[in-house]
C-alpha cells in the first residue's frame, strides 16, 4: 500500500512481485484503499497542514522524500516541527525517535503516501511515523498490556501506589486515582514492567488480580458481518428496509423527545444513531432511497429546532465543531450538513466558507450509493442558500461569496457525484451488469439535480455559462467515458438550461458530442436538441421575432457538426446518421421555412453519407431503410406538393438509393399526398420528373420483387396511378402543353407492360378526348385546331392499339367506341373517317377477340348503344354498320341473347341518325319490324317454355314501344298474337313456380298499361289507337 | 474552519512554512478509471458424462481478469470435482495461505440403492457448482495464490498436467 501512491511511483525501492512486502501494486493507485485515501485527502488537502501516516516499526519520524536523497524545499520547517513533536513523545514515554528524510534515514522507497501527500496533494507537512520498537520484536510488538485490579490494604502500600500514580504515570496507567486504603483501583501495565509491578505488589503484600489479560484483544472488536457490495435478494429487501425504518422511527422519536426537553446533546446522539442506518450496504438503491427519505424528514425537525435555538442566541460555531466528532463518517457528515445549513441561515456572512467546507468534506464518503445520497442531501439542504449574486453585486462580499462560488460548489458536487455514479458500474459481478445499469438509471436524477441547480442560479449569465458552467460540465461528462452517464447528462443539459444559451454555445456542445463514448446514441441527443431549438424558433416566430437570431447560423453549425460527428464516429450505424439528417430537415422546416435549398443540402449530405457506406440499394426493412424512408417522407408531408419536391434535385437521387420496396413505398406516399392535396402538374418537364420518381408504380424495375404481391393491392396501386393521371393538368389556356404532357405520360406509362396499362392508359385516353373537346371549344382562337385534334385521335388510337396488343379486348373495344363517339361530336375535317375507323376497329376486335358469349352480348349491347348515339356518319357509312350489327346479333350463340340483341339492334333503325338526316331519327319502321320478327322467331325457337315466355313478354313491350312511337308497320294484331301466344301456349305449359309467377306479373303489368291506353285514348293525333287490343 | 488549523496557525508563525505547495487536483482519468484489479471466475455449465463407474460431472471454469499476473486475460476450461481437490492439495502443500474448504465429497450420495440420482442429482450439482465457484474465487483472489503455478494451470491450461513442476509464477 505504501508503494502504491502516484508520486514518482515505481522509481525504485519497491517491488513488482505481488508477494513482496514492498509490492507496488502493478500500477499507481491500483488499490481501492489507496484510491480512497487519495480521494479523501484531495477533498480536504487545501485546508490541511499536516499529513501523518502511522506505521511500524523503527522509531523514526520521517519526512519526504522517499524517492530521492534530495531534501524537500521546506525541509527546515519540517525538521523543526518534527523535533518539537519528538520532544513531546520522549517526554511522555522516554522513547527516542530518529528524525530525517526517508531516503537518508532508511532507504529509497517510491510511491509512499507521505511523498504523495506532499508532492501530489500539496500538504506542506507530511510525515511518516514509524512506531516502536527498534527491531527486537519488529512489526509484531508483544501486545500484552495487562490490567491489574489492585487494593492497598494498609497505609504503607497505599503510599506506594500513590507514589507510582504521581511519579510513574508514564509507565503505569491508573484508570482510577487511588484515594484511600482498601480502595480498588485499575492499573494498565506495559509488558516490560509487569514483572517489576508484580514484584512491588508482592513486596507490599497488596491484593491484586489480573483483570484483563491482553488489552489489545479486548479493544479490537470482532469483525461484524459486512458483505459489502453484495445486495440481498428481493424478498430480503423489504425485511431489511422495514428493520431500518423501525430503527429510524424509534430514534427519531427519542430525538424529538430530547429536543422537547432541550437536551441537544442527547438528541444529536439519537440523530446520529438514526443516521447510522444509512451506512448499510445491503439495500438496493430503491430501498435505500426510501430509507433516505424517511431520515431526511426527521432531520428537518432537528434543523427547525436548531434554527430556533440559534436565532435565540446559541452559538452555532461550537456545534459545527462538535458534530465533527461523531463516530462514523456517515452520521457525521449528515449532521455537519444539517448544522452547517443552520449556521449559514443564522450567520449570513459565513456562507462561502461553510459551503466550501461541506462540499469538500463529503469526499469522505466514497461508497457510490451512500456518497450519492449524502451529496444529494447536501444539494437539497443548500437549495436556497447558494450565493446567487453577480460578482459585482455590493452584497457579494468576500465571506458571502458570489455566483462563482455557487457554481464552483455545484460543479464540485456534480463531479464527485458523477464519479461515484460512474464507479457504480464496476461494482460486483459483470453478469449483474444489466441490473446495475438499471439501478444506475434509477439514480440518475440524483446526479442530474446538480445541473438543475446550476440552471436555477439567476446570476449565471450567458457569458458565465459559456466560459465556466458549460465547459465544466462537459469536461466531466466527456471524461467519464461512460455511455449511460453521458447520454443522460447531455440530454439533461439540453433540458434544464434555457434555449437562448444553447444557441450561444452550440459549437462547444456539439464538439463535446463528437467526443462521447461510442455506445452513446448521439443522434438521440442531437435530435432532442434540434427539437428544442426548432420549437424555440417557432415560438419566437409566433411572437413576431425572427426564429433564430440572424447572427447565429444555426443550420450551418448543425450541419457542419453533424458532419464532424459522423467523421469522429465511423462506427456509428448509418441509420443513426440518417436520423440526424431527419432532425436537420425538421430544423430547416421550422426555423428556415423559406429556404428550401437547406432541405436539399441535407439530402445531398445524406447522399454523401450513403456513398461512404457503399451500399448499392438500401433494404427497406433495415433500420437504415426505415430512417431513409422517414427522411424522404418528411418533405413530402411538409410541402404537401409534389411540384415543390421537384425543386429538391437530390430528393430523387436519395430515393434511388432505396431498394424496390422502399422506392415503391415512398412513391405510394407521394401519389397519395398528391391526390389528397390535388397537386396539379402543369408542365411536361414536371411530368417527366414526377413519373420518374414514381417509376416503381409505373413500369417494371430491374430489382423488383413482385412475388407474393396481392392482386388486389396491385390493382389498388394502379388505380391510384390512374387517378394521378387526372392531376396532369396544364393551364387552361395552354392546351399544347397539355398535349405534350399527355405524350410524355404515354411514353412512361406505355412502358408499364400488359399488367399495368389497362389501368393507366384508359384515363390517359379519356384525358386526350377531353383535350380534343377543349380544342374544339376554342376553335376560333387556334387555326391549327383541326390538325391538333387529328393528332390527338391518332394518339388515342395508338394507346388503344397498345391495349389490343396487350391481348385485351373488351377494354379497347369500349375505348374505340368512346373514341368514335368523341370524334363524332367534334366536328372537324376528317372526323367521320376517324369515327368510322374507330368503329370498324371495334367490330374487328369483336370478331377476332371476343369469343365468350356473355362478353359478346355485352359488347354488342355497347356497340349498339354507341351506334345509336353516333351522328356523324353518312348513310353510306351508317347502313353497313347497322346491318353488320344485326348480323352479329343473329350470330350470337345463345338464343335468348340473339333475341335480345336483335331487339337492341332494332332501335338502330328507329332512333339513330345520319349526316344526311341532320340529326333527325331514322324511323325505318320496316326494318324495325323485320328485326323484331326475327327476334320473335328466335324466341319461339327456344325450347324452354319459360324462357320463351319471358322473351315474348319482353317482345310485347318492345312492340308496344314502337307502336306507341308511331311505327306504322306495327299493328295491334302483332301485339295480340304475342299476348295470346304467351297466355294460351306457353303459360299453361309451365308448372306453378316463381318463374311463372314472375312472367305472369310482367305480362299483367304490360296488359294493365295497354288497357289503360285503350280505355283512355289520347286526344293528340300522333299517338296510335289501341282499339282492338285483346287483353283477356 | 477546523480547530486544528487555528492551533497550527498559532504555533507556526512562519508564514513561509504554511504556504500551499502546488496542489495537484485529482486528474479526470484517475477519477473515472476502471479498477485495475478485475477478476471474475464463473463455474457454469455442468455436464455429466459417461455411464456407470465411469460417470462423472464436469464444469466449465471461465475466467476474466485484467490482473497482470495472469498472462491470458480470458480463459475457459472444463474441470471436475477431483481437479478442484487436486488444486486444493497443491495449494495446501506449496502456498502459505489458508486454503478454504471444498464442498463435501457427498459420500452418502454415492452409496448404492438410492431412490434419486445420487451425486448426479440436478439440485446437488447446482449446490456443488455454487460452492466450487465460491471456492475458486476466494483462492484466485488471493495475491499469494496468484503466484502458484498450479492455480494458473488449473485456470488456464486445457489439460492439467499432474506431473508438473510446482513453483511460483514470476511476473516477467
Amino acid at each position: 500500500m505504501n508503494r502504491n501512491f502516484d508520486f514518482h511511483w515505481d522509481e525504485g525501492g519497491s517491488s513488482d512481485l505481488p508477494c513482496a512486502e514492498t509490492y507496488n501494486g502493478g500500477a499507481a493507485f491500483s488499490e481501492i484503499e489507496s484510491r480512497i485515501i487519495r480521494d479523501t485527502i484531495l477533498g480536504i488537502a487545501n485546508q490541511t497542514l499536516v499529513y501523518l501516516t502511522v506505521h511500524s516499526y523503527g522509531q523514526y519520524w520521517l519526512t519526504p522524500w522517499g524517492y530521492t536523497a534530495d531534501l524537500p524545499a521546506n525541509y527546515d520547517q519540517l525538521y523543526d516541527l518534527a523535533v518539537r513533536a519528538v520532544d513531546k513523545l520522549t517526554a511522555v514515554y522516554g522513547t527516542q525517535y530518529t528524525i530525517g528524510s526517508s531516503t537518508n534515514v532508511l532507504y529509497v522507497n517510491t510511491g509512499p503516501s507521505d511523498d504523495w501527500a506532499m508532492g501530489g496533494a500539496g500538504i506542506p507537512y507530511a510525515y511518516t511515523l514509524e512506531l516502536r520498537d527498534t527491531g527486537k520484536y519488529g512489526f509484531e510488538l508483544p501486545a500484552e498490556y495487562q490490567v491489574y485490579q489492585v487494593k492497598a490494604k494498609d497505609r504503607v502500600s497505599f503510599d506506594v501506589l500513590v507514589k507510582l500514580y504521581n511519579e510513574r504515570s508514564d509507565v503505569y496507567d491508573f484508570w482510577t486515582e487511588p484515594r484511600y486504603v482498601d480502595f480498588t483501583t485499575d492499573v494498565m501495565v506495559p509488558p516490560a514492567f509487569t514483572k517489576t509491578f508484580v514484584d512491588v505488589l508482592e513486596a507490599f503484600n497488596m491484593e491484586y488480580h489480573i483483570k484483563i489479560d491482553d488489552v489489545q484483544h479486548t479493544i479490537i472488536p470482532m469483525p461484524t458481518m459486512s458483505k459489502s457490495g453484495s445486495m440481498s435478494p428481493l424478498e430480503d429487501q423489504d425485511k431489511l428496509l422495514d428493520e431500518a425504518l423501525s430503527v429510524v422511527k424509534v430514534q427519531a422519536l427519542q430525538m424529538k423527545r430530547c429536543l422537547d426537553k432541550r437536551k441537544l446533546m442527547d438528541a444529536l446522539k439519537h440523530a446520529s444513531t438514526m443516521l447510522g442506518e444509512l451506512r448499510t450496504s445491503l439495500l438496493s438503491p430503491k430501498s435505500y432511497y426510501e430509507l433516505y427519505m424517511a431520515i431526511c424528514d426527521e432531520l428537518q425537525h432537528l434543523e427547525m429546532y436548531l434554527l430556533d435555538e440559534f436565532q435565540n442566541g446559541r452559538k452555532v460555531a461550537d456545534l459545527y465543531e462538535l458534530v465533527q466528532y461523531a463516530g462514523n463518517i456517515i452520521p457525521r457528515l449528515y449532521l455537519l450538513v444539517t448544522v452547517g445549513v443552520v449556521y449559514i441561515k443564522t450567520n449570513e456572512q459565513s456562507r462561502r466558507d461553510i459551503l466550501r467546507d461541506l462540499v469538500e468534506m463529503c469526499r469522505g464518503v466514497q461508497h457510490p450509493l451512500r456518497g450519492l445520497f449524502l451529496r444529494n442531501y447536501l444539494l437539497q439542504c443548500t437549495r436556497n442558500l447558494l450565493p446567487d449574486l453577480a460578482e459585482n453585486d455590493p452584497l457579494a462580499t468576500e465571506s458571502y461569496g458570489n455566483v462563482r462560488d455557487a457554481v464552483d460548489f455545484i460543479q464540485l458536487n456534480f463531479s464527485e457525484m458523477n464519479k461515484l455514479w460512474v464507479r457504480m458500474a464496476y461494482q460486483g459481478h459483470s453478469r449483474d451488469k444489466e441490473r446495475r445499469e438499471r439501478e444506475r438509471q434509477e439514480l440518475r436524477l440524483l446526479v442530474g439535480t446538480n445541473l438543475v441547480r446550476l440552471a436555477q442560479l439567476d446570476s449565471v449569465d450567458v457569458e458565465l455559462y459559456k466560459k465556466v458552467v458549460l465547459p465544466g460540465i462537459l469536461e466531466q461528462v466527456v471524461s467519464c467515458r461512460d455511455a449511460l452517464a453521458q447520454e443522460y447528462l447531455m440530454e439533461c443539459i439540453i433540458q434544464v438550461f434555457p434555449d437562448e444559451v444553447h444557441l450561444d454555445t452550440l459549437h462547444t456542445y456539439l464538439k463535446a458530442c463528437a467526443e462521447l463514448h461510442t455506445d452513446v446514441k448521439v443522434h438521440v441527443i442531437l435530435v432532442a436538441l434540434v427539437e428544442r431549438l426548432a420549437a424555440y424558433g417557432q415560438r419566437q416566430q409566433a411572437l413576431g421575432q425572427p426564429p433564430i437570431p440572424p447572427h447565429i447560423p444555426l443550420f450551418d453549425i448543425f450541419s457542419d457538426q453533424i458532419g464532424n460527428i459522423a467523421q469522429a464516429r465511423p462506427e456509428m450505424p448509418s441509420e443513426n446518421l440518417v436520423s440526424l439528417q431527419v432532425s436537420l430537415i425538421s430544423l430547416a422546416f421550422r426555423c428556415y421555412p423559406e429556404k428550401i435549398n437547406l432541405v436539399d443540402k441535407v439530402l445531398e449530405s445524406t447522399l454523401v453519407a450513403l456513398d461512404k457506406i457503399a451500399v448499392e440499394k438500401v433494404d427497406f426493412d433495415s433500420a437504415l431503410g426505415k430512417e431513409l424512408n422517414r427522411l424522404l417522407r418528411m418533405p413530402i408531408s411538409h410541402y404537401n406538393s409534389l411540384v415543390t419536391l421537384l425543386q429538391l434535385p437530390h430528393f430523387g437521387q436519395v430515393l434511388q438509393r432505396l431498394d424496390f420496396n422502399g422506392r415503391k413505398s415512398v412513391a405510394l406516399h407521394l401519389v397519395n399526398n398528391a391526390l389528397d392535396n390535388e397537386t396539379y402538374i402543369t408542365t411536361q418537364e414536371h411530368v417527366d420528373a414526377v413519373l420518374n420518381m414514381l417509376a416503381p408504380l409505373i413500369c417494371d424495375q430491374p430489382d423488383q420483387v413482385l412475388t407474393g404481391q396481392d392482386a388486389e393491392d396491385f390493382a389498388e396501386e394502379q388505380n391510384l396511378m390512374a387517378r394521378m393521371i387526372h392531376l396532369l393538368a396544364a393551364e387552361d389556356t395552354d392546351l399544347d402543353q397539355q398535349y405534350r404532357m399527355l405524350t410524355s405520360a404515354r411514353k412512361q406509362f406505355g412502358a408499364g407492360g400488359a399488367r399495368r396499362i389497362p389501368f393507366t392508359l384508359p384515363p390517359l385516353i379519356y384525358e386526350a378526348f377531353k383535350l380534343a373537346r377543349k380544342y374544339f371549344d376554342v376553335r376560333q382562337e387556334d387555326e391549327l385546331w383541326e390538325k391538333k385534334c387529328e393528332k390527338i385521335f391518332t394518339f388515342c388510337h395508338q394507346c388503344i392499339a397498345a391495349l389490343v396488343k396487350a391481348e385485351l379486348a373488351e377494354l379497347p373495344l369500349r375505348l374505340f367506341l368512346q373514341g368514335a363517339l368523341a370524334a363524332s361530336q367534334i366536328i372537324f375535317g376528317t372526323h367521320e373517317t376517324l369515327a368510322y375507323e374507330f368503329i370498324s376497329q371495334a367490330f374487328t376486335l369483336y370478331e377476332e377477340e371476343i369469343s365468350d358469349s356473355k362478353a359478346q352480348f355485352a359488347a354488342l349491347t355497347l356497340m349498339a348503344a354507341s351506334l345509336e348515339k353516333l351522328d356523324c356518319f353518312s348513310e353510306e357509312n351508317s347502313a353497313p354498320v347497322r346491318s353488320k350489327c344485326a348480323l352479329l346479333a343473329s350470330a350470337l350463340l345463345r338464343k335468348p341473347d340473339q333475341c335480345r340483341a336483335l331487339i337492341l339492334v332494332s332501335n338502330l333503325f328507329w332512333s339513330s341518325t345520319t349526316k344526311e338526316l341532320e340529326g333527325k331519327p331514322m324511323r325505318d319502321g320496316k326494318k324495325v319490324l323485320e328485326c323484331l320478327r326475327k327476334a320473335g322467331k328466335v324466341a319461339t325457337e327456344c325450347l324452354d317454355p319459360g324462357v320463351q315466355a319471358q322473351l315474348i313478354v319482353e317482345l310485347v313491350n318492345v312492340y308496344v314501344h314502337f307502336f306507341h312511337q308511331g311505327n306504322q308497320h306495327i299493328t295491334v294484331t302483332h301485339i295480340n298474337e304475342l299476348i295470346s301466344k304467351v297466355r294460351q301456349d306457353l303459360l299453361p305449359q309451365l308448372e306453378n313456380s316463381d318463374e311463372k309467377e314472375l312472367i305472369e306479373r310482367h305480362l299483367g303489368a304490360s296488359c294493365e298499361m295497354l288497357r289503360h291506353r285503350r280505355d283512355n285514348p289520347s286526344t293528340t293525333s300522333d299517338t296510335p289507337s289501341y282499339q282492338g287490343i285483346i287483353l283477356d | 474552519m477546523s480547530k486544528g488549523r487555528c492551533f497550527i496557525d498559532q504555533i507556526m508563525d512562519n508564514t513561509e512554512a504554511t504556504r500551499r505547495l502546488h496542489t495537484k487536483k485529482q486528474t479526470l482519468d484517475d477519477a473515472y478509471a476502471a479498477p485495475a484489479n478485475f477478476l471474475e471466475i464463473d463455474v457454469i455449465n455442468p455436464i455429466t458424462h459417461g455411464v456407470a463407474k465411469k460417470r462423472y460431472t464436469d464444469y466449465e471454469v471461465r475466467m476474466r481478469t485484467n490482473l497482470p499476473v495472469f498472462k491470458i486475460k480470458e480463459s475457459s476450461v472444463r474441470r471436475r470435482y477431483s481437479d478442484f481437490e487436486w488444486l486444493r492439495s497443491e495449494l495446501e502443500r506449496d502456498s502459505k495461505i489458508v486454503v478454504p474448504p471444498l464442498p463435501g465429497k457427498a459420500i452418502k450420495r454415492q452409496l448404492p440403492f438410492r431412490n434419486d440420482d445420487g451425486i448426479y442429482d440436478e439440485d446437488f450439482i447446482e449446490d456443488r457448482r455454487k460452492s466450487l465457484e465460491g471456492f475458486v474465487n476466494k483462492i484466485a483472489g488471493h495475491p499469494l495464490a496468484q503466484n502458484e503455478r498450479c492455480l494458473h494451470m488449473f485456470l488456464q491450461e486445457p489439460v492439467i498436467d499432474k506431473n508438473y513442476v510446482p513453483g511460483k509464477i514470476r511476473p516477467n
